[in-house]
């Protein structure tokens, strides 16, 4: 399972060099039941039925679990930043604040992007309950007891990711918004200090709190409402 | 042989480190107010806007620099625009019929 991290790292220099990690550690002597054909430690340890497998459902609800944490400590950045932008002066600053207003709402819009890792995930999970939802009523080898139990769980199921992949795509667009405002005030606070308007400048960033603040409402109602999938 | 893999594994690590340089990345935002055919796909780049044909729009994460939208029937890609995707920043791409030709409007 591939924890989402907060920092959206995904450089090509990074990727040779975990690979390069991985194939060091399939070497190292905790490693050998691999090469010497015994079967993996999780797999011997249990005698019976083994743990719950790992599906696109399990993995899309991690990942989201992961996303609210992450979206939790964007928004306790976002806030900071409100804070600061309300107190600038000079212009050199309310430019900095600007871009990096940009960056951080640009880590979070990827989280959510319709290409991003999660909402892949989101549409692989989707797909695949629906998959089982159609297999259950299909189902001929349950009891129908048995059949109605998983095909509720699976009702449920859609309905919940549906939910979240919604919400998803809800965040995204207001993401975008937010970050269409920042760069257009960005812009025109930019043209104030090209026509030496210094003062007016700062104050048109200064309005950006508002703004600001009400993306954070709008992140910390979407945090809440964001629910995983259930088990 | 132990001594080797201990030490490339510290290479990798200490590199590892200096890692945390986050990914460049600008946003595409397309809107369609165009009905698409079934057999009708939009690519941004590489990337295929296979919701498309269910929303009204999707957002795209790229890297920056020039990207180009086509539209593939079949076997077929046909470029419809180009357009400047900028670091942390979105451009909105909103296609539009004109004399039948689906043609964007682009801003950002």
């Amino acid at each position: 399972m591939v924890a989402l991290r907060y920092r959206f790292v995904r450089s090509n220099f990074c990727l040779p060099v975990i690979c390069a990690m991985l194939a060091v550690a399939m070497q190292l002597p905790g490693a050998v039941f691999a090469a010497e054909g015994g079967s993996s430690p999780a797999a011997s340890s249990s005698g019976g039925i083994s743990a719950a497998p790992a599906t696109p459902v399990a993995d899309f609800r991690n990942q989201l679990i992961g996303v609210k944490k992450s979206l939790a400590e964007v928004n306790g950045k976002i806030e900071e930043r409100a804070r600061t932008i309300e107190a600038l002066s000079k212009p050199g600053g309310a430019r900095q604040q600007v871009e990096e207003l940009q960056a951080l709402i640009s880590q979070t819009l990827s989280l959510v992007a319709d290409n991003g890792q999660v909402a892949q995930l989101g549409a692989k999970a989707l797909d695949y309950a629906r998959a089982k939802q159609d297999q259950m009523r299909k189902d001929t080898k349950f009891t129908p007891a048995e059949r109605a139990n998983l095909q509720r769980r699976w009702d449920q199921n859609v309905v919940e990711m549906t939910k979240a992949t919604d919400e998803l795509a809800k965040a995204g667009t207001e993401f975008v918004q937010l970050l269409k405002t920042v760069q257009n005030r960005g812009d025109y606070a930019s043209e104030l200090l090209e026509v030496d308007n210094a003062g007016e400048m700062v104050k048109v960033i200064q309005n950006l709190a508002a703004d600001v603040r009400g993306a954070s409402a709008v992140l910390k109602t979407f945090i809440q409402s964001l629910t995983p999938p259930e088990a | 042989m132990r001594l080797t893999l201990n030490v490339g594994l510290a290479c990798a690590v200490l590199l590892l480190g200096g890692c945390e340089t986050r990914d460049q990345v600008g946003f595409v935002e397309v809107r369609r107010s165009v009905a698409l055919s079934g057999t009708e796909q939009l690519v941004v780049d590489s990337t295929e806007l296979r919701g498309l044909a269910h929303k009204e729009r999707m957002i795209v994460q790229l890297r920056p620099g020039p990207a180009k939208l086509q539209i593939k029937r079949g076997e077929a890609a046909q470029d419809v625009c180009e357009f400047v995707v900028r670091k942390d920043r979105v451009v909105t791409v909103t296609l539009v019929y004109v004399n039948s030709a689906l043609r964007c409007s682009v801003q950002g």
